[in-house]
Formats: C-alpha cells, sequence, structure tokens
C-alpha cells in the first residue's frame, strides 16, 4: 500500500516540477476535449432535431377508387404490421372531400356530381434514434399489397436529411479521432521529455534495484494525472457554456440543451485512454 | 557470496577483463586496486549484472549470471549497496528523500522508512542534514550520504567505486573508518581504488588488476 501512495505521489511530484510541458500537455488536452465536448454535445442533441424532422415523414397511402371505407380499414390494419410504421391514420373519401373543400374552398361534389377521391392512409414512421431511416423495403411492401393504387412520400427529401446526417456524425467522429491522436503524441512527447529529465533518477533507480514497473508508473500516473486535469478543465468550460447557452439563448434554440453525465463519463473516459496511450509510447523507448 | 569463474568481458575496442578468478566470502573486505581503465568498474558492473561475462559464470548470493532471469534482476540489485564515485545523489531530493529511495522500491512502510533513514544518517552523521539538498552539502557529506543510501536496504554486499575518489585526504580516512565499521557488522565491501597508499596504511586484503587481468589477489 504505501507503495502505491509512494508512486502515486511520485506522479504528482513528476507533473509538479515538469510545470511547463504539463501545462502544454494539459493545455493540449483541454483544447482537444473541448472540441470533442462540442462534438458529444452535437451528436447528443442532435437527436432532438433529427426526431423532430423525422417526427414530419409522411407517407401517403392511395387505395384503389373501388375499395370502401371498410376494405380501407382493413387495409390500414395490415399496413399497421409492417415495420417502420409508427402510426397510421385513415383517410375516408369524405375525409378527403372535407380537405380539399378546406384548401381550395370548392365543394368537388357541386361541380362534379359524385366524389372522386379515393380511400387513402397516412403513415408516421418510426424513429430510428442514430442510424439512418430507410424507408426502401417499407415503400416495396406497401406497393405489394392488393387494392393500393398509389403510395406518395417525399423520398428525394427523406434521403438527403438521412444522408446529411450520416455524413455529419462520420465527419466528427473523424475530427474527433485525428484530435485524440494529436493529443495522444503531445501527452507522449511530454512523458518523453520527463523521461529524458529524469536519466538520472532512472538509473539511479536501476541500479537499487527497482523493477521496470516501478520506475515506469509515475511516468503513467503523469500522463493520466494531465489528461484528468485538461478534462475536468474541459468539463468544467463545456458545463458554463452549456448553461449560459440554456440561460441566453432561450429564443433562438427551441429546445434545451443537453449535456448530461454520460457526455462527463465520455470525456473523463477519453483522458484516461489519452493520458495511459500518452505515457505509454513516452516511456517505451526508454525502458525497452 | 561473489564468485568469478574464469570470467571475460570484451568491450568493442578490445578492453575488458579476461579469464578473472574471484571469490569473496560474506563478511570480507577487499580493495580492488589498478590503474584507471584496468577493469575495477567492469567488474562491479559485472557483479551488480548491468552487463554479462563473454565467457565463464558469475556468482553472486543465489544467482548466476548464466541462469538469472532479466526480471530477477532487480532483485540480485536490492541484495547489494553501491556507492559510486560521483556521488549520484538526485539534486531534486533532499539527504532524507535520496536515502530512503532504495526502501520505497522495496515498499517498506512509512514508519519504518523513517527509523531506518534516521538511524543511518546519525550513523553517518547527517542527522541535522536531513532536510538539506545535495548542492548545499560537500563532497565528504554527499560521499556519506551515498554510503548511507547504499546501506539503508541492509545489503549483504557493499560495492563501493572508487569512493574516496573524489574527496581530500582526511575526509578520505572518514569514509573508510564508516565503511570498516559497516564491514566488522558483517557486510562483505568489495572498494575499488587506485589509491595505494591508502590502502597500505589500512591493510586490508586486496586484488589488484591491470589490463583486464588479475595480478595478484
Amino acid at each position: 500500500m504505501s507503495k502505491i501512495i509512494y508512486l502515486f505521489h511520485e506522479g504528482i511530484r513528476y507533473v509538479w516540477r515538469h510545470k511547463l510541458s504539463a501545462f502544454t500537455a494539459i493545455g493540449s488536452v483541454f483544447f482537444s476535449l473541448v472540441i470533442i465536448g462540442i462534438f458529444i454535445i452535437v451528436q447528443q442533441n442532435s437527436h432532438q432535431l433529427i426526431d423532430y424532422i423525422r417526427s414530419k415523414y409522411e407517407i401517403e397511402v392511395f387505395f384503389e377508387g373501388n375499395v370502401t371505407n371498410e376494405d380501407a380499414q382493413l387495409i390500414v390494419n395490415q399496413i399497421k404490421e409492417l415495420d417502420g410504421v409508427q402510426s397510421i391514420a385513415l383517410v375516408t373519401k369524405e375525409d378527403a372531400l372535407g380537405i380539399y373543400q378546406e384548401q381550395f374552398d370548392e365543394n368537388l361534389i357541386d361541380i362534379l356530381g359524385y366524389n372522386p377521391l379515393p380511400n387513402s392512409a397516412v403513415i408516421n414512421l418510426e424513429k430510428h434514434g442514430n442510424t439512418e431511416v430507410d424507408i426502401g423495403p417499407l415503400i416495396a411492401n406497401l406497393e405489394k399489397i392488393p387494392n393500393v393504387d398509389e403510395v406518395v412520400y417525399e423520398g428525394t427529401l427523406i434521403r438527403r436529411v438521412e444522408y446529411f446526417y450520416k455524413t455529419t456524425i462520420k465527419i466528427i467522429s473523424y475530427i474527433a479521432i485525428g484530435l485524440l491522436v494529436i493529443t495522444i503524441i503531445v501527452i507522449s512527447n511530454t512523458v518523453k521529455l520527463s523521461v529524458y529529465a529524469k536519466q538520472d533518477l532512472i538509473q539511479n533507480l536501476q541500479s537499487i534495484g527497482a523493477t521496470k514497473r516501478f520506475i515506469k508508473t509515475p511516468f503513467i500516473i503523469e500522463g493520466i494525472l494531465e489528461g484528468i486535469i485538461g478534462a475536468i478543465l474541459a468539463i468544467v468550460v463545456l458545463f458554463i457554456a452549456v448553461r449560459s447557452g440554456n440561460t441566453y439563448f432561450t429564443d433562438i434554440i427551441s429546445f434545451k440543451i443537453m449535456f448530461d453525465i454520460t457526455g462527463i463519463i465520455w470525456l473523463l473516459g477519453f483522458a484516461i485512454l489519452i493520458g495511459l496511450i500518452g505515457s505509454y509510447r513516452g516511456i517505451r523507448v526508454l525502458l525497452k | 557470496m561473489i564468485g568469478f569463474n574464469n570470467v571475460t568481458y570484451t568491450y568493442p575496442n578490445g578492453m575488458g577483463v579476461f579469464n578473472v578468478h574471484l571469490r569473496i566470502l560474506p563478511g570480507e573486505f577487499y580493495f580492488l586496486i589498478g590503474p584507471s581503465g584496468a577493469g575495477k568498474t567492469t567488474i562491479i558492473r559485472l557483479i551488480y549484472m548491468d552487463m554479462f561475462p563473454d565467457r565463464g559464470e558469475i556468482n553472486v548470493n543465489r544467482f548466476s549470471s548464466k541462469k538469472i532471469r532479466k526480471s530477477k534482476i532487480p532483485q540480485l540489485r536490492r541484495e547489494i549497496g553501491m556507492i559510486p564515485q560521483n556521488f549520484n545523489l538526485l539534486n531534486d531530493r533532499n539527504l532524507f528523500e535520496n536515502v530512503a529511495l532504495p526502501l520505497h522500491v522495496i515498499g517498506c512502510e512509512k514508519k519504518e522508512i523513517r527509523d531506518r533513514v534516521m538511524s543511518l544518517l546519525i550513523e553517518v552523521g547527517l542527522e541535522d542534514k536531513a532536510y538539506e539538498y545535495p548542492r548545499e552539502l560537500s563532497g565528504g557529506e554527499q560521499q556519506r550520504a551515498c554510503i548511507a543510501r547504499g546501506l539503508v536496504k541492509d545489503p549483504d554486499i557493499i560495492l563501493a567505486d572508487e569512493p574516496t575518489g573524489n574527496l581530500d585526504p582526511s575526509t578520505a580516512m572518514q569514509i573508510m573508518g564508516l565503511l570498516e565499521r559497516i564491514n566488522r557488522k558483517g557486510t562483505a565491501v568489495l572498494m575499488t581504488s587506485h589509491n595505494y597508499r591508502l590502502i597500505k596504511e589500512l591493510g586490508h586484503r586486496f586484488i589488484e588488476i591491470k589490463n583486464g587481468i588479475i595480478q595478484t589477489g
């Protein structure tokens, strides 16, 4: 136990003794994690936006002209069972006539002498969280149903929205990975500098019988500490930014920006990982 | 305790030690003498297995240079107290921390560390300098601190590589007195030196080495 306390104390001492390089490493972790944190917040909150857009996706299914209201209800029940359908509303011939009259201020029966509008149904799609909505299979299934005359949907718009969302998430992920790699290199170089500055200590330790693990551990603790300090600073800044956003921009943003514990855990996890990989890279040259 | 059996180690430039036979038993005090470059430090480094012989075998306590695994070298070194010529104290730590370092390596408790370090600092006459830094000490004081650090883990063997080399004659005699006192308590001491006069005055057994070859012993 006393050995663990000593090694932890040494790790803190290493950070303290090399304030300038530690400051660089902490600064670089801070910068990277703020950017990554913004991405996490965007990703967490884009759900709200994409869910809103997806709730507006509608598919209209028009039935053959000879389909009665009763038959239409049977088809609606059949469609309800299909994959990807969240809800479905039947629009009877009479409903359609009412809607037409409301929109165009004309009564079709007065003009034509009969109601030419068919029975139809409006489908709302299931929400998919992060995954892209692919309406292709549902459309194909709908078109196979007997007495379905036409399926109308805004295919291009849905595809564009989904493609844009997918691409944005992909780009964010690549940038985040790039930043993580850069930060790992910075930490590894900081630890390397610290290792070179402690050549005499390392030689001393080797000559008095210290194991490689004993020599390496404080350097690893140094890297992890720099990562955690950088992460805490980044979390504080992001937290303040989100709070300010929610307080001062309520007129612009219609929903409350979330930055929950999951985001914080992710950032701390990234920080520990960055510190660990960075310091391992830093010391491996010396202690082969 | 320390045994060299026909050991040869050659550096790339052709120098080294050749066909060395050596045997030092528990509690013995030996000088290893010879001019600079004769191979004294090479023998010391071979003993704590900082390098391995090209030929022959070295035995230190239960460890053999032929069989020892790399991971066991730290264990061997914990049984040896090293006293280098150039003091080798860490300038960013005070005397207490420098002397305590080997005890942290073996995982001693805080109280034990405090007791052992302080009693050794008293023994080497540095108790009032415990919290001073190496740069604040004289050469003799630094060397005494090195001896305290070498002794703190209670080793079976002390390897002293020219510990008086950088000291004035009176301080050198003080250091020798200290090493002799340690030896009387049962610790084997192997000390390298090129100061023939000092060795003559003390009258200990010695091994003479020239150009890597043992001359007398």
